[in-house]
């Protein structure tokens, strides 16, 4: 109590009384709606002037002002506790404070907003007076004051209400001096409880103890020191467990680590100030204060920039639960983004440590394809139970959620491919060296920091890498031979071998499928490639070579189950995948087909030529061969011009774009296992094998393929007919000329009746399939004009060049 | 026949305490004689005025001290 008499508090008002008189009038405005107070004031005021027995009558009146603002707030608490305990209904008035506070919050944020709030006050605070004018008038003068005062309570905002209650409680009298609470700051900004600060579980933070004697300001200001020493229990308690926990994994650790490191700094600071605490509170020294003491005020400005160190480590410590690896990086890396550039600082200093761990596996990575990541935390994935054969395709694997947000998918996809390229260098094409010896040539040490500079030397290593594995794969395992053999033997390019080879399976492969035997099959082929120029290609790629027969399911016959097969191995089976050497097939089978009514075709009209002479002798189906010779040569055109766009238009101009992709040389195997995808899907696409839109030509052109064949096997049966035919003419002439009649001239005899029989389903069937022929070419070539793809478009006016099959249409 | 100076000064704590009572001090005469001779002597007013504050708060404590006992005693 001394200290307020003895302080050297000067009044905040100039010491005239004129002056403090009209701040006591306008105070009775204020309180008092009507004006007598203020009039009975001003008398009494003129009054005290004429005196002069008072010499400081400016410091009486300025007391009594004083006093009188005090009066109002101790009489509002001394009435809200009286209403409490008198009451009896302590939970009636609870209830009512929080309702009052629900519905003015509703009514705050309602769509009607703040205006309506004055109305739901004024709605409140009329009650009492309406409860006053009902009583008898004599007891008002007693509770006048009462409902004026509950009033005014009540005209504040619920949550202050509710704090002045709860401040009752409190014990705000000036007992404790400033250097104990002092002593115990220090304790509570390393998570002990003090003498007096204590952690209060229910809210989560530290208090001072409602009993103890400690003014309100000191209080708020004990409270906001003491959020330091939350956030340390909280730093402190996520360091503590998680430093022994392995789960965490590298990354986390380090996060500890650097977490740890920043509480060194705040230990010291801890230190410093309980140094100079005890400096000051030391007896043997002087007691008295001086103005570079330090007080609580002082001490809150002096932690200021602890305080928000530790804030954010408690959000970065908040956040980071159950991340870990390039997750928790990424988290970290999102606060950096901050404006403020002491927090920018601070985040980047922990980043580049949290990252060190990340950045240690990153360089193993695209230096020596090494994963040293045993918990998980890189982007990149590796699975041990992935055979080597899928080294590339399948063994590796990205973790995107482990991905770092300041490493790009691009960059993250080329240092992806770089540790690929050095395995696959390493264990598929055994060039361990080259890679060893990277690992220990120059390298930059990574680190967090310039992502510039990151992906520059990102770029220069994935550049490197990818042109050396591109080397070794077409130097080492011959890439370019390879594509250039599958392209000469699989997709028919090599003429002489595709020719010899079908002159001697031709008729073998008519059989069934059954009967054909595999052995045989390789000896035509090896012939096939002896007899041709293919004996002059590399010997690695010719026996590479090998005839596959399919599945033989019933009925099937020879054409239907031969392919021709190319064996591949590592590493280049990483390009020419299974399913990519199904596709191979698969074009190889259609343009066998092709081949094989072609070859039938020229035997046709190979026939035709040679045995003209023959057919002369019955004329009476001159006519009909002649139309045969027709029809014969136009299906041969047919064929003719579908091989060629198949070879130089499909093959050829997708070839011409292989090699160009190729010789490029950018980019890694994985964009050349796309150039060669690509490569393969143009020529299914357009080879009618696969079909890009909803139009599917294959059943169209099988079609037309089946009637081809057909026709030539009834062509067949017409000259079986006509040379039995003949035979018979002669077997008669020989006997005539037995029995001494004359011969007849064989030429210009017509057909007798058995023979005519034996023709009419010979003609009518000729005719039958001439005409589905042409009606499926009109078909296929309405459909092939509306086409979007140029080269469709290009073909249906190469099968029907001088419109001949458009006039055709036009007559049906 | 009363000193005059004592009349005059009776007439000030009249008039004092009229003022006292218009601004709810809930002070009583003797007090209020007492913090205005206190004043008189060169007491710094607004620490008088914090001191009486603090007072008034301490008895208001008390009394809500017993009226909890009070209210505890019915159960």
């Amino acid at each position: 109590m001394d200290l307020f008499v003895d302080s050297r508090m000067t009044p905040s008002v100039i010491s005239d009384e004129a002056h403090i008189s009209d701040l006591i009038t306008k105070k009775l405005m204020r309180e008092n709606k009507s004006s007598t107070k203020a009039l009975r004031f001003a008398t009494l005021f003129n009054k005290l002037q004429a005196q002069t027995i008072l010499k400081r009558k400016w410091a009486v009146l300025y007391f009594l002002m004083s006093v009188s603002e005090q009066s109002n707030d101790g009489d509002a608490s001394k009435l809200a506790t009286t209403v409490l305990f008198y009451d009896n209904n302590l939970h009636f008035i609870v209830m009512l404070i929080n309702d009052l506070a629900i519905k003015l919050f509703d009514q705050t944020f309602s769509h009607r907003g703040l205006e309506s709030i004055s109305h739901e006050t004024s709605k409140v605070t009329k009650t009492p007076n309406t409860f006053i004018s009902n009583v008898n008038p004599t007891s008002i003068q007693e509770t006048i004051n009462e409902p004026v005062y509950m009033q005014e309570d009540e005209q504040l905002p619920p949550r202050v209400v509710l704090q002045k209650k709860v401040a009752e409680t409190e014990n705000t009298m000036y007992e404790i001096s400033e250097a104990l609470l002092l002593r115990d700051v220090v304790f509570v900004f390393q998570g002990i409880d003090g003498q007096y600060i204590k952690f209060d579980k229910t809210t989560g933070s530290y208090l001072v103890d409602s009993k103890i004697g400690v003014q309100r300001s000191t209080r708020e200001l004990i409270s906001r020191l003491s959020e330091m020493g939350c956030l340390y229990r909280k730093v402190h308690a996520f360091v503590n467990d998680s430093i022994d926990d392995i789960s965490i994994g590298l990354v986390g650790q380090a996060f500890c680590s650097a977490l740890q490191r920043e509480l060194t700094e705040y230990y010291k600071l801890m230190a410093i100030l309980e140094s100079q605490i005890t400096k000051e509170t030391d007896p043997n020294l002087s007691t008295q204060s001086t103005p570079h003491s330090l007080s609580l005020k002082r001490m809150l400005v002096s932690i200021n920039e602890s305080a928000e160190k530790l804030r954010l480590m408690a959000v970065l410590v908040n956040g980071c639960a159950r991340q870990k690896g390039g997750a928790l990086v990424s988290y970290i890396y999102m606060h950096t983004n901050h404006g403020d550039p002491f927090r920018h600082e601070f985040v980047e200093h922990i980043l580049e440590e949290v990252s060190k761990p990340f950045y240690e596996m990153l360089q193993s990575w695209i230096y020596e394809g090494e994963l040293e990541d045993p918990f998980e935390e890189f982007f990149v994935g590796c699975d041990p139970t992935v055979e080597e054969e899928d080294l590339w395709q399948h063994k590796y694997f990205m973790r995107t959620d482990m991905q770092p947000s300041f490493i790009s998918a691009l960059l993250a996809k080329k240092i992806f491919s770089i540790g690929k390229s050095l395995n696959f260098i390493r264990y598929s094409c055994h060039d361990n060296d080259w890679v060893t010896a990277k690992g220990k040539g120059t390298k930059s040490v990574l680190k967090y920091g310039d992502v510039i500079a990151l992906e520059h030397s990102i770029d220069a290593t994935y550049t490197k890498t990818s042109k050396r594995l591109l080397d070794i794969l077409f130097t080492k395992y011959k890439l370019m031979e390879h594509l250039t053999a599958l392209k000469r033997y699989l997709l028919l390019g090599q003429g002489d071998f595709v020719q010899y080879l079908m002159d001697q399976l031709g008729s073998g492969l008519s059989k069934p499928a059954n009967t054909l035997h595999r052995h045989n099959l390789t000896g035509t082929l090896e012939a096939a490639i002896r007899a041709s120029n293919a004996q002059y290609d590399d010997q690695d790629i010719l026996q590479r070579l090998d005839v596959r027969l399919a599945n033989i399911s019933a009925g099937d016959v020879g054409w239907d189950v031969f392919s021709l097969d190319y064996h591949v191995d590592s590493p280049i089976n990483t390009i020419f995948t299974p399913p990519t050497m199904i596709q191979y097939t698969e074009l190889f089978r259609f343009l066998w087909r092709l081949k094989r009514v072609e070859h039938d075709l020229s035997a046709a009209w190979r026939r035709q030529m040679t045995s003209a002479r023959t057919l002369a002798q019955i004329p009476e189906i001159e006519k009909d061969i002649n139309n045969s010779r027709l029809v014969c040569s136009e299906m041969i055109h047919f064929v003719y011009q579908l091989q060629y766009y198949l070879i130089f238009e499909v093959v050829g101009c997708s070839w011409d774009v292989l090699e160009t992709d190729i010789s490029k040389k950018s980019g890694d195997l994985d964009s050349l296992i796309e150039i060669h995808n690509r490569y393969l899907n143009d020529i299914t696409t357009k080879g009618f094998l696969r079909t890009s839109d909803s139009q599917d030509y294959l059943p169209s052109v099988l079609k037309i393929i089946g009637f081809i064949l057909q026709y030539k096997n009834i062509l067949d049966e017409l000259y079986n007919f006509v040379v039995k035919e003949l035979m018979r003419r002669e077997h008669s002439n020989i006997q005539a000329s037995r029995k001494g009649k004359p011969v007849e001239d064989r030429r210009n005899k017509s057909l007798d009746k058995e023979a005519r029989e034996a023709f009419l389903p010979i003609q009518r069937k000729l005719g039958e399939v001439a005409s589905n022929f042409k009606g499926e070419l009109v078909n296929l070539l309405t459909e092939l004009e509306h086409h979007k793809d140029t080269d469709f478009r290009f073909l249906s006016v190469r099968l029907d060049f001088n419109e001949f099959y458009h006039n055709y249409a036009k007559k049906v | 026949m009363e000193d005059p100076k004592i009349k005059e000064a009776r007439e000030v704590m009249n008039i004092l305490q009229e003022i006292a009572t218009m601004l709810n001090t809930n002070l009583d005469r003797e007090t209020l004689s007492l913090c205005v001779s206190l004043c008189e002597n060169g007491v710094n007013p607004e620490a008088l005025a914090a001191m009486i504050k603090e007072l008034k708060r301490e008895s208001a404590a008390q009394e809500v001290s017993i009226s909890l006992e009070q209210f505890v005693s019915r159960f």
